[in-house]
């Protein structure tokens, strides 16, 4: 009779175990998985910033680029980030970007082991043929990070 | 004895309703994810295509034969105004400027540029990927038959996948006579429309 209370109690803590292991192991995979998608929503809006801030005068200008990076680096507080120009025809790598004419932010210590999201946009700038304004299609590329 | 049958079923019920609440947070954290990806991937995609727009409309050429530059918006006008669709020299400086635009993304994103206005302008214009199988090809398309036109927007404003934008623009028509240009751009995962080979 004894054996088989302990047979009975074996047989009911089993099964209760396996629940409680199964609901918290859900529970925290949804929580990692809403925290991570928060987190890179909050990256793609953080991005989206950023490129505002260097698209919003329509034609980009060099002296206007420098002004802007201030701008963008009070937008980015909080995240780390690199803005940079390249051209669409021979683009320069990320992590090249400190060695673009126009760039800002943290271009030449992008960290290697957290989630970098980049993204290139056109947009026109602002230079000189025969005296006159040309406005060349280029890329903005924008790089976010968490941290910085 | 019953008293142990009774326990184990407790306890397997209590396992049942752990599952299902389980299965609910799993599937609910995930859809959470799915959407919102869903939704940023698009929100990043229509800046991208509003941004094409404005750098279209604000981009330079420089002409054969010309060494001044002037703005492509200003030739595009132009040519609209003499002849209700874009010649083929201003098509070609069209293309160049997209051609740059589009960088980022080509083989990967087809794309359409739809011009109307209010009176007899009509035309559309891009490159399209058609796939059967595992091979797709590149196909450029330009019409400025206004029933074709019409079907081929129909076409492309009815699919999922596409991102658009626009930019209305003043055009003068002959002297003092104006109108409103619209500027449609739109770009597509590449393959994402079938049977865009007879456009």
């Amino acid at each position: 009779m004894r054996g088989f209370v302990a047979l009975e109690d074996v047989s009911i803590v089993v099964p209760i175990a396996v629940a409680i292991i199964l609901f918290f192991a859900a529970l925290a995979w949804a929580i990692s998985t809403v925290q991570k998608t928060n987190g890179s929503t909050d990256l793609t809006l953080k991005l989206i910033d950023i490129a505002d801030v260097f698209t919003s005068p329509g034609v980009l200008t060099k002296s206007a680029f420098s002004q802007l990076c201030g701008s963008a680096m009070t937008i980015a507080s909080g995240y780390g980030f690199c803005a940079y120009i390249t051209s669409p025809t021979s683009p320069t790598p990320l992590r090249s970007a400190s060695g673009a004419a126009l760039h800002c932010g943290a271009c030449d210590s992008i960290p290697k082991h957290v989630t970098v999201l980049s993204r290139a946009f056109p947009i026109p700038l602002q230079t000189q043929y025969n005296g006159l304004p040309y406005n060349d299609v280029n890329l903005l590329v924008v790089a976010v990070w968490q941290g910085g | 004895m019953a008293r142990g049958i009774a326990s184990l079923i407790d306890a397997v019920f209590l396992m049942l309703i752990s599952a299902t609440a389980a299965a609910i947070l799993v599937y609910s954290a995930a859809h959470y994810g799915s959407g919102l990806q869903r939704q940023t991937s698009r929100l990043v995609m229509e800046y991208y295509t509003r941004q094409a727009v404005r750098t279209l409309a604000a981009a330079s050429v420089v002409r054969p034969g010309c060494d001044q530059p002037d703005y492509l918006l200003a030739y595009m006008k132009e040519s609209l105004a003499k002849n209700h669709s874009l010649d083929s020299a201003t098509l070609r400086d069209v293309n160049s400027v997209i051609s740059k635009i589009m960088a980022p993304l080509t083989g990967y994103y087809d794309y359409a540029i739809y011009l109307s206005d209010d009176k007899s302008i009509h035309q559309i214009f891009g490159i399209c990927h058609n796939c059967s199988g595992k091979s797709c090809s590149a196909h450029f398309f330009n019409s400025a038959d206004e029933t074709n036109v019409s079907s081929i927007v129909n076409t492309i404003n009815s699919s999922f996948y596409v991102y658009s934008s626009y930019a209305p623009v003043r055009i003068r028509y002959s002297e003092g006579s104006y109108g409103l240009l619209v500027i449609h751009f739109y770009i597509w995962p590449a393959g994402a429309i079938s049977g865009c080979d007879k456009w």
